[in-house]
């Protein structure tokens, strides 16, 4: 799928932190997440996921089209080239 | 944007009283000022945000005060621009800011100097004992500390550590970027040399102006050299303050918003009281859901940091702006070395304003709640 990419503030330590707004809502996104720890939230006024996986974490509001993903500050550069490359095979 | 919660004043204050941004308007709209080159009935924008700010500050030398772009600048004039050589000792504070660690750092790199980290206890705060006892240890040839911490609100005090550190004849810069507009500052009473500020946090002013108060007598050398406007002729920056250490052309528009954010602050003082009173009751709400809150005793800024066990500052940050539209702030706020002595490695941080209602605050702690849950 095709995605817009943009690097967002970030006053934590050891983490890069993107943020991708997808063709889908977050809702439908986490579909593709086979293998992904994924823990949904409906207390919150705006219900939310959060997933996780070999150390990426992704969070978006389900009724959103972006997603966050916290990529590990070791291995950003190599994780968020395979993140990137594995969205975009993703269909829609 | 109406259901929108702005808890993040530490960073930057929102909103602004309605006749600042009329005030930038109307000066973009406007001629250009003269730049230092105005006859005697020509508004000098600059001049008058310099005496208004010098009353605030309770001084009396409104020609010591430079501005610039923000309190970055004024902190990095003043580290930068103070004479130290190597071998010198900076006496400074775990609780400070990266616009103060940074130039800190960068001179050790280039001059060499030695920095002394005095700790802050478990709500923020400098001891003064611990402040003391480096002060006549070092005997440093600058002393650097701020006003109040940007991540516990904790309000250090000033008239007393600046005391100790002139006993030793240290230089003092104080770091009033969360404290001008909020808490009184005293220039002159408290002997202090320097001091950096903002105005687009307490003083409600837009971003793009701080700036730097330097003592009579205190002589910088400049960061920044360029067109003056006047004495074109010399080689070097003009002598005379403040014009010394301001080079280029200064942001205008931006200035007057200040000075027009300072005469409506003048004339419609803070309700103080409230603003404590709130920022406890903010405090207690967030204690009474489970939350782990930093609350130092004594006078503090509006600025609340908490934690929440099993979840990271980072989510909890997220949950509170994405699925609440509560804006605030996570992470390490800019001041990294002070994490150490909270005994966390970063917080969720909330900064109250004199327009902060209480249905904001319950709204926030209702908010939190459904976190804990």
């Amino acid at each position: 799928m095709d995605f817009e990419c943009r690097k967002t503030e970030n006053c934590l330590a050891d983490s890069q932190i993107y943020e991708y707004k997808l063709p889908i809502t977050v809702r439908e996104f986490k579909i593709h997440l086979n293998g992904w720890t994924v823990e949904e939230n409906h207390r919150y006024r705006r219900p939310m996921m959060i997933a996780m996986n070999r150390g990426l974490q992704i969070k978006g509001i389900l009724d959103r089209y972006i997603i966050t993903v916290r990529f590990p500050e070791d291995t950003y550069s190599e994780a968020k080239m395979f993140f990137e490359a594995w969205l975009k095979n993703e269909e829609n | 944007m109406q259901s929108l919660i702005y808890m993040n004043n530490a960073a930057t204050s929102w909103p602004k009283p309605g006749c600042v941004a009329d005030a930038v308007s109307e000066a973009l709209c406007a001629p250009p000022g003269s730049a230092n080159r105005g006859g005697i009935e020509d508004f000098d924008v600059f001049e008058e945000t310099r005496k208004s700010l010098t009353q605030l500050m309770k001084g009396q030398h409104y020609n010591r005060i430079a501005l610039g772009a923000n309190s970055t600048w004024g902190l990095n004039l003043a580290i930068q621009g103070f004479p130290l050589k190597t071998g010198d000792t900076v006496v400074t504070t775990a609780a400070e800011h990266n616009s103060v660690l940074r130039p800190l750092y960068k001179l050790r790199r280039e001059r060499h100097i030695k920095i002394i980290w005095v700790p802050v206890d478990d709500g923020g705060r400098v001891c003064p004992e611990s402040w003391e006892k480096a002060c006549y240890t070092y005997k440093p040839a600058l002393c650097v500390l701020t006003h109040a911490s940007n991540v516990t609100g904790a309000v250090n005090n000033i008239c007393l550590l600046t005391h100790i550190a002139k006993q030793v004849n240290a230089t003092v810069l104080i770091d009033a970027s969360q404290t001008l507009g909020m808490v009184p500052v005293q220039i002159d009473d408290w002997n202090i040399d320097m001091l950096a500020f903002t105005g687009h946090k307490y003083l409600l002013g837009p971003q793009g102006t701080g700036g730097l108060y330097v003592k009579p007598g205190l002589h910088l050398e400049p960061l920044l050299c360029g067109g003056t406007g006047i004495q074109s002729d010399r080689k070097e920056m003009p002598p005379e303050m403040p014009i010394h250490l301001e080079a280029g052309t200064g942001n205008e528009p931006a200035y007057y918003g200040l000075l027009a954010a300072l005469r409506w602050s003048e004339e419609n003082p803070a309700d103080i009281k409230r603003i404590e009173l709130l920022t406890e009751h903010l405090k207690q709400g967030l204690a009474d859901t489970g939350a782990a809150v930093i609350a130092p005793q004594g006078k503090c800024t509006p600025v609340v940091s908490f934690v929440i066990e099993g979840k990271s500052a980072a989510e909890i940050g997220y949950i509170l702006t994405e699925s609440y539209d509560i804006v605030c702030r996570s992470g390490l706020h800019c001041a990294p070395r002070i994490f150490t002595d909270l005994g966390c490695d970063s917080t969720v941080r909330l900064s109250l304003s004199r327009f902060t209602t209480e249905e904001e605050i319950k709204a926030v702690i209702q908010a939190v709640s459904s976190i804990m849950r």
